[in-house]
């Protein structure tokens, strides 16, 4: 079942579109993340949903309903800022009973209902505190428990982890991922942070320029980017621009200045043309002895960085600039190889991604 | 350096408070002509000044006018500030400006100018007259301390509060209208000090019967010179002093001036 619909959205300030003309499906219990850099639209796109931002044109429909000329407090939506958003003026008990009592439930009920969303966050006995007197981690999830008390339609979180430190985001993300699972909520996941994208949803949706570029799970995003734009903000080192020299069975040959690479094939390609491939830099083996030919290339390392289990190669091979991860080796002081040492890079053809122009 | 410093700042000190300090103590004078340092010290130069129907009633009169200006200035301000630090409308920045000129224009031509728009109106109750002044020079006031109150309080605050459910005007009074008191509270002060302190547009707009307190001062200087103004002053200094500290222990002196 769908839980949020978007049809054909578009909002321009200006003369930049910042949503342009986007459709999106949501599943009911779905957790979707809306991932790219600053200034692709994520974050208005769920300003959107949630109604602090209003369309140009195209419909907005959660459960069905079309909500597009609806007021947000009329939405029964919660919402997590990045800044948390606390009213420092309350309790965190009035904080979190803000919601009901603009519902009009009964105080009795009301404060039931807060002791168990309180109990839900893992902060139960916190009510009587002020926002001021919390860590961040908790005022955090004094906002999560403010916007589930309500039972909302749907969860909106804005970069909710954003300001905490690396250690408290992991355990933070890990009770989100969990805590809506567990609860069968649908949720809207606003990141510019891939690694928190991939771990906490169903279906991540990369946006650029106000678009969707690709939506799909995780996995698939991961491993299979469309286009260069999501290979490179996904992290695929190896961007080449490649010309297609023979189509032949269930692969490709391509050809990068020197460079011989075999591919799976893809549909609409053919020889003489133009296309962009990626590989991921940790599917490149590195050794020091071998041969160039098919999916191997000689090359001279530019730079070794050690960055504790991982160590990254830059190598020149033949005018074309590769990028090679492996496990950081130990004993041999952290790298294998140093700048200056002539090595043969290989991958399999699976590794070669041919990307949609 | 540091030692430099601190010097400095204590001789720029010195040169604000010597005058005050020297009012106040020549208040204390016992003969008909203020002193300093008075060579025979009494409290009768206060019973004199407090004995004076002119100062009294005038610094009743002064009080109800700073009273009524700024109660009235207050939620106009309050309406204005959220307009311009919220709003996204055309002329938004030349609104501010333009709001912020009874600051700028010399307050005599002010006064002269409502003198003549007032005449022209036909206005011709003194009390009406004076605290449609007063509101006009208080506001300014006014919407700036709000304006910065309004500035520091996080948008985002306001629209979690309309997600939770609550509508625009609710929103505004459990949310906006709290957070934003310490810096209402401040510009009421401030806008009470502006209208009681006062001179240049009274001047225009009293007469003989109904003055202010500002007004009584200078033209019981006109004939006079014993110390009993230097004993209101002193009053004075001591009501301002005490708005000052009910100011820092209410709201933080600091945050309201922005410092």
């Amino acid at each position: 079942m769908t839980a949020v619909s978007l049809q054909n959205i578009t909002k321009t300030y200006g003369e930049t579109r910042a949503i342009d003309n986007l459709s999106l499906e949501i599943a009911s219990g779905e957790f979707l993340t809306l991932l790219g850099p600053s200034g692709c639209g994520k974050t208005t796109t769920l300003r959107a949903i949630a109604g602090l931002v209003v369309q140009d044109s195209g419909s907005v429909k959660i459960g069905g309903v079309d909500l597009s000329a609806v007021p947000t407090h009329k939405r029964n939506i919660g919402m997590v800022f990045q800044s948390h958003a606390l009213f420092p003026h309350m309790t965190v008990a009035d904080n979190v009973a803000f919601g009901l009592r603009m519902r009009g439930m009964a105080k009795d009920q009301r404060e039931a209902e807060v002791e168990k969303a309180l109990d839900l966050v893992r902060l139960p006995g916190y009510g009587s505190r002020f926002p001021s007197q919390l860590s961040g981690g908790q005022q955090q999830r004094v906002a999560l428990a403010r916007a589930l008390v309500i039972n909302p339609s749907v969860l909106l979180l804005d970069e909710p982890f954003g300001a905490l430190d690396r250690k408290l985001r992991e355990t933070m993300q890990v009770e989100l991922r969990e805590l809506t699972r567990r609860i069968g909520i649908t949720a809207v996941f606003v990141t510019h942070d891939q690694e928190e994208a991939l771990m906490l949803s169903d279906r991540i949706a990369v946006m650029n320029a106000g678009r969707i570029e690709q939506l799909g799970s995780p996995a698939a995003i991961f491993e299979a980017p469309a286009t260069r734009f999501v290979a490179d903000f996904m992290g695929v080192a190896n961007l080449i621009r490649a010309r297609v020299a023979a189509v032949n069975g269930a692969h490709v040959n391509l050809e990068a200045g020197s460079l011989r690479l075999l591919a799976p094939r893809v549909d609409g390609l053919s020889a003489g043309g133009e296309i962009d491939v990626a590989i991921r830099a940790e599917r490149m083996a590195l050794d020091a002895a071998g041969m160039a030919g098919e999916n191997a290339a000689r090359g001279r390392i530019l730079s070794a960085v050690y960055h504790g289990n991982l160590t990254t190669y830059e190598i020149d091979a033949g005018g074309q600039r590769l990028t090679a991860r492996e496990a950081s080796a130990p004993g041999t002081g952290g790298t294998r190889f140093r700048a200056g040492d002539e090595v043969t890079l290989r991958w399999a053809p699976e590794a070669v991604r041919v990307l949609l122009s | 350096m540091t030692r430099l410093f601190h010097l400095l700042i204590g001789l720029l000190a010195a040169f604000i408070l010597a005058p005050i300090v020297v009012v106040v103590v020549a208040s204390f004078s016992a003969r008909t002509v203020p002193e300093f340092p008075p060579s025979q010290w009494s409290f009768r130069w206060y019973e004199h000044a407090l004995n004076q129907a002119i100062f009294v009633n005038s610094a009743v009169n002064s009080l109800w006018l700073a009273a009524v200006a700024t109660l009235l200035a207050t939620p106009l301000a309050l309406a204005v500030a959220y307009a311009i630090v919220r709003g996204r409308f055309p002329g938004r920045d030349a609104l501010q400006t333009f709001l912020l000129a009874p600051l700028i224009v010399p307050s005599i031509v002010i006064g002269l100018s409502i003198l003549l728009a007032l005449a022209t109106l036909g206005v011709r109750d003194i009390g009406l007259r004076l605290v449609g002044a007063h509101v006009l020079i208080t506001f300014p006031y006014l919407v700036r301390t709000i304006m910065a109150s309004l500035v520091r309080l996080d948008p985002m605050i306001e629209e979690a509060a309309r997600t939770l459910g609550a509508p625009p005007l609710r929103t505004f009074l459990s949310i906006t209208l709290p957070l934003v008191r310490p810096g209402i509270i401040a510009g009421m002060l401030f806008a009470f000090i502006v209208s009681f302190d006062n001179v240049s547009l009274s001047l225009f707009l009293t007469n003989a019967r109904t003055n202010t307190l500002p007004l009584a001062i200078l033209s019981y200087l006109e004939f006079n010179f014993d110390p009993s103004i230097a004993a209101i002053s002193t009053m004075l200094v001591v009501l301002s002093l005490t708005i000052a500290v009910v100011l820092e222990r209410v709201v933080g002196l600091r945050k309201v001036v922005g410092a």
